[in-house]
């Protein structure tokens, strides 16, 4: 004798959630993707690494919001760069100050022998568990620096965030950095992680100097 | 690109001084034998300090070129052997002291050749850097406060096979300088400047409007030869003369170029009686308190003292003097001079670089704005006391 066993057939409400459980769980992946990589850039990587880059770096704009994309024309190339690693106690003394550079990797080149420029001028930060550069609006933007060195490596950028202290040398053997991607017009982080824009306060250089003029006036 | 949006404040540039004590303070540069790719600059003591911020920041954390770690670098030569801007004598134990020639090596693996001192002697190196029109390249611009003369460009075009090139960055101002007492009237125009070097006004109560002055010797004192800013002043005393160069009197005495020490060093009684020009940037630079007692052993538990400004003042720099002539101030351009070649060079300089060195540092029509025109360096340069001003003068000459 042989015995069949039959399932018996789904509801016509089960069958509708069969069918939308697997779209509902891909939409929020892609989602969750498209947002990841607005956010922090795509899944894709440098394709190269840096001992000395300890931390990362959070670019915000002029409204204190985190981006993570933009225009390389953009002037400045942003408003405020945050770093995610506290300053060493040398470099949290009053008039401590972080420096935003991009720095153009070269493939088969140590990052040591890369070439860099400044994007902004030094800023002094109030929070030496936040370092962070500030930019005005007579700063660069990335397209400056990508006409004198051009993104060669699959379209890399690398920016550091060197740290100064009133008589200290600026910290280079180690600092936060964010690899960000040209294409085209456009650049993005590639990694990342998330900042507050607003933890602490940093003055630029060229504000400082801007201010005291003025008083003089 | 870049906005100049510190150009035209130089009537701030008094106060500045004052009020950047605290800002103010540029590192001195090393004396080293630069590599073959390295950019040299040469020349005038009044620029060194500022060229010194530019290349390698300041001691408040704010970066200059080299800061960046690229691998060539920018290396400005002090105009003389002393990171203070003080001439270089012998040993005394060697006997009398006299003035010392020091020297610097240019480029790493050559012989140490006589450190030129000022601008005027910085441009002359620059223009004998080459021979038959073939350059040597040791030296790569000159810093100086006057543009080449027309003897120098073709004199450059013979031996460099190219005319020289100016960029203007920064403008200052030369004003009398006397001791904090002095006999000298508050204020002296340039006019009157003339009878005291070529020696009509040998007292103080020769002077027109100051019969009731002092009737002490007058005590004139100009830079050396060879220094830009000696130029500056005679040209300004030749324009104050109807274009007519003034001989200088016997009593004009040669000192060290910006160097308070020439007044504050007098004996006492010569000291009230001393007129010397001064730019007003330099003074600016000693009130900062960035140059410390050289007398003092290098010790971090006990650092020497600061240096000031005291001792020596000021004259105003607007205001009418005894003849009714305005007081005298004379402006300071402050230009880097380097090869029209070095310009049109298609040679990258920094490895990945798309720009030579010109490009890269001092002008770049068309391009991004060179390090020079930057705003973060023009906020160096505001901090040092003088004003940014960023021109380009071409094979323009002057003289």
């Amino acid at each position: 004798m042989t015995t069949t066993t039959t399932e018996a057939p789904p509801s016509a409400a089960a069958t509708t959630r069969l069918r939308i459980g697997p779209v509902v769980v891909l939409v929020a992946v892609l989602v969750t993707s498209l947002v990841a990589w607005l956010r922090w850039g795509s899944d894709e990587k440098a394709p190269y690494t840096d001992s000395a880059a300890a931390g990362s770096i959070g670019l915000c704009n002029a409204g204190g919001k985190q981006v993570s994309s933009g225009s390389i024309d953009t002037a400045p190339f942003a408003w405020r760069a945050v770093g995610t690693t506290p300053a060493p106690a040398a470099y949290s003394a009053p008039g401590s100050s972080a420096t935003l550079y991009a720095f153009q990797p070269r493939s088969g080149v140590d990052p040591t022998g890369w070439s860099g420029q400044l994007l902004t001028a030094a800023g002094r930060y109030s929070d030496p568990t936040h370092p962070m550069a500030a930019a005005t609006g007579a700063d660069v933007a990335l397209a400056d620096f990508l006409a004198a060195y051009p993104a060669v490596d699959h379209g890399f950028v690398q920016l550091r965030l060197y740290l100064t202290a009133p008589g200290q040398p600026p910290l280079t053997a180690g600092y936060d950095a964010l690899d960000i991607k040209v294409s085209g017009g456009s650049w993005h982080s590639v990694g990342g992680a998330t900042v507050d824009c607003s933890a602490g306060t940093s003055v630029s250089f060229e504000d400082e100097i801007d201010s005291i003029v003025s008083g003089n006036k | 690109m870049t906005k100049n949006r510190y150009a035209v404040r130089g009537a701030a540039a008094v106060a500045l001084a004052l009020g950047l004590a605290v800002v103010a303070a540029p590192s001195a540069s090393a004396d080293e034998a630069p590599t073959p790719t390295d950019v040299v600059g040469v020349g005038s003591d009044i620029i060194q300090n500022t060229m010194n911020f530019v290349a390698d920041g300041d001691v408040n954390g704010n970066p200059g070129y080299n800061s960046i770690g690229n691998k060539n670098r920018l290396i400005s030569f002090d105009a003389t052997a002393d990171a203070n801007g003080r001439n270089a004598f012998t040993d005394p134990s060697l006997g009398t002291s006299g003035l010392l020639n020091p020297t610097i090596t240019l480029r790493a693996g050559t012989y140490p050749v006589q450190r030129p001192n000022g601008g005027s002697a910085g441009l002359t190196a620059l223009v004998n850097d080459g021979t038959a029109g073939v350059s040597a390249n040791r030296i790569s611009f000159a810093r100086s406060p006057n543009l080449p003369t027309a003897a120098q460009q073709s004199q450059a075009q013979a031996n460099l096979g190219t005319p020289l090139h100016s960029v203007q960055f920064a403008a200052d101002k030369q004003v009398i300088a006397t001791a904090s007492t002095t006999n000298a009237p508050a204020l002296l125009s340039a006019q009157e400047l003339v009878g005291i070097y070529n020696g009509t006004y040998k007292h103080w109560n020769e002077l027109p409007g100051n019969s009731g002055g002092s009737t002490d010797a007058i005590v004139p004192l100009i830079p050396q030869p060879g220094a830009g800013v000696r130029t500056v002043f005679t040209n300004a005393l030749k324009a104050a003369n109807g274009g007519t160069a003034v001989t200088l009197a016997a009593t004009v005495r040669n000192v060290q170029q910006n160097d308070p020490t020439t007044i504050t060093g007098l004996p006492a009684d010569e000291k009230p009686n001393a007129i010397v020009p001064f730019p007003v940037g330099r003074y600016a630079l000693l009130s900062s308190g960035y140059f410390h007692d050289p007398s003092s052993p290098y010790n971090v538990t006990t650092p020497p003292a600061a240096l000031s400004a005291a001792g020596l003042q000021l004259e105003a720099n607007s205001g009418t003097a005894g003849d009714s002539n305005p007081v005298f101030g004379a402006a300071i351009a402050y230009y880097v001079i380097f090869r029209e070649s070095d310009f049109a060079s298609n040679t990258p300089w920094q490895p990945g670089s798309t720009l030579n060195w010109v490009q890269e540092l001092f002008f770049n029509p068309g391009g991004p704005a060179p390090f020079l025109n930057t705003a973060p360096v023009q906020a160096l340069l505001t901090a040092a006391g003088v004003t940014p001003h960023y021109e380009d003068f071409g094979n323009t000459t002057s003289g």
